[in-house]
């Protein structure tokens, strides 16, 4: 089963994977992405060892963001790291390993649900909730009868905003990619998700800004 | 470009500044603090793109640490050659079917190719889906209808990859579970709704949308209704059917012409998924059963008359050793473990001083 929470910010989450992450920390401490990824390719285990510890649950999650089926999400984890293994000494360099996962498994799961039409239908976020964005505890809290519309006019923003621009908006804040990252990762050029993100920003802005301050006001 | 030339869509765009937002640091905060001092005129854009970074949350799907352990695992036993296959199971991917071509010759290929041809025209589209759990082991399976079914240890769940549209969704199951089942609606008639059906060794679950309990081991089924509506239909006609209100227990044995019914507590029959065993007024008989498709190991008594010794109460299954405790000490029973079986006898003078 699923536990959906508020997706905080990977800073503001509890590090949920115990001991792993202290031996994942000194790691990524002692090492660049660039030396952990060539020692990976130089058959270390630990350093492959690592790279799972260090990205399985931001996997999952970005998975989960577009593909409804956990396991399916699951397994294609399960098939990019085997795979990474086996083909390890064929890899190119990389000095930025989450990116190279996140566009790996992206390219996993759309391929798996476009061969599998049917499991595609079950299996495929609508579209509405691909990458959905959802409203800050905070103002789940505020359950005033007058804060009812002020919550509806922030969804109706959100849900104005097409699912590649959520996607781009998601992949920057909260997994601090760059334009030129989520541009491969989307298959556009950098320039089109430049867009993306500036006509997602004036419609929030729009129709948002004066609602979020009020809200923000209220808060502090 | 500078600070002072930066836009909304820039600073949210700038990880230092999104740095700030989401992990402010003394450093960060004095930084910008001391720079909108000095750049009044962008106090404006600051603040905008700081509620927009702060405002706008993702659904976040969490996922378990078995999860973390299931894959790794899986993916430690795939490197060998030859390995277990994934649980979720898909069609043979294109690469493996070239592989085998490959080895074989073009005849022997050809020939394959065309009985697998019509075995996939006689089986289509039944590529069916297992699940199976071992002991003390429970699992949750989605089904492609995102209906939630439970899977209790010792238990095994199987149903068509292809799910055709309207036709009832069927399941087939060994053991036990817990069925959490989404009503689903026709799309060609909107207000019928589609069936779903379990099928057990000796009868069948019709149900449209509900959560129930099903254990069906050593011939017998049980059923135990928490919500919804649903009625039983036995493999033989003799039998006949039966309609189930939340809280009735339904079960029917191998050699039973009818079905038994009575009126239980629906959350005692699915404690299992809570990890422990909820008994009332339970023969020891009971429990040793329970206990043994639980765990896979036989629970034997010394005497025939501690078998009808009653239980009541709830028995936490997270470990053996536990479980044996809990039962020892609230039934004053003396417990051994020999040879793969758990030995059962009163608690005699001389062991409780």
């Amino acid at each position: 089963m699923d536990l959906e929470f508020l997706y905080k910010h990977p800073s503001q989450r509890e590090n949920s994977d115990g001991k792993e992450g202290k031996t994942a920390s000194a790691m990524s401490e002692k090492f660049s992405e660039k030396e952990i990824w060539m020692n990976f390719k130089n058959g270390s285990r630990e350093a492959f060892a690592f790279m799972y510890e260090s990205h399985f649950f931001q996997l999952f999650n970005y998975g989960r963001q577009f593909c409804t089926n956990k396991e399916l999400v699951k397994d294609c984890i399960q098939e990019l790291f085997v795979e990474l293994w086996n083909k390890r000494k064929n890899l190119g360099e990389t000095d930025a390993i989450k990116f190279y996962l996140f566009k790996s498994l992206k390219r996993k799961i759309i391929r798996k649900l476009s061969q599998h039409p049917n499991l595609s239908a079950h299996s495929q976020a609508l579209d509405k909730n691909i990458f959905e964005i959802v409203l800050p505890i905070e103002n789940e809290l505020i359950a005033e009868q007058d804060e009812q519309e002020r919550k509806q006019k922030i969804r109706n923003a959100v849900n104005k905003l097409s699912a590649q621009q959520r996607e781009v908006i998601f992949l920057m804040f909260y997994e601090n990619l760059s334009y030129d990252q989520i541009a491969e990762l989307l298959s556009v050029k950098t320039k089109t998700v430049r867009n993306l993100l500036g006509k997602a920003i004036q419609s929030l802005k729009n129709k948002l800004l004066f609602i979020l301050f009020f809200l923000l006001f209220t808060l502090f | 470009m500078r600070y002072r030339d930066f836009t909304i869509q820039d600073f949210v765009a700038d990880e230092y500044f999104r740095k700030w937002v989401y992990q402010p640091t003394p450093e960060a905060e004095t930084f910008w603090q001391n720079w909108l001092q000095e750049n009044p005129s962008k106090r404006k854009e600051v603040d905008e793109a700081r509620a927009l970074l702060q405002q706008i949350q993702f659904r976040n799907f969490q996922a378990s640490q078995e999860d973390f352990k299931e894959v790794w695992q899986k993916i430690e036993s795939e490197e060998m050659p030859a390995a277990t296959r994934p649980v979720y199971k898909l069609r043979p991917q294109p690469g493996n079917w070239r592989t085998y071509a490959f080895k074989g010759a073009v005849a022997a290929s050809l020939l394959i190719g065309m009985i697998w041809f019509a075995f996939a025209l006689l089986q289509s589209p039944s590529d069916s889906e297992v699940y199976f759990t071992a002991f003390n082991e429970t699992k949750t399976v989605i089904l492609p209808d995102h209906s939630q079914v439970s899977l209790n240890a010792n238990s095994r769940l199987t149903f068509d990859e292809n799910w055709e549209v309207d036709k009832p969704r069927e399941v087939w199951l060994e053991g036990e579970a817990f069925f959490d089942i989404e009503e689903l609606y026709k799309s060609s008639m909107p207000f019928e709704k589609v069936k779903f059906i379990v099928h057990t060794g000796n009868l069948d679950v019709e149900v449209l949308g509900t959560t129930f309990n099903v254990n069906s081991r050593r011939g017998k089924t049980q059923v135990v209704l928490n919500t919804g509506k649903v009625a039983i239909k036995a493999n033989s006609e003799e039998t006949g059917n039966i309609t189930m209100e939340p809280g009735d227990l339904v079960e029917l044995s191998e050699n039973s012409k009818s079905f038994d019914k009575k009126l239980v507590n629906p959350e005692d029959y699915n404690a299992w998924m809570q990890k422990k065993l909820v008994f009332k007024r339970s023969p020891l008989a009971n429990v040793a059963e329970q206990f043994q498709d639980y765990y896979g190991i036989p629970m034997q008594f010394k005497s025939d008359n501690i078998s009808q010794q009653q239980v009541t109460g709830s028995i936490p299954t997270e470990s053996i050793e536990m479980f044996l405790q809990v039962l020892a000490k609230s039934m004053q029973l003396h417990i051994t473990q020999e040879n793969d079986t758990v030995w059962i006898e009163n608690q005699k003078q001389e062991d409780n001083p």
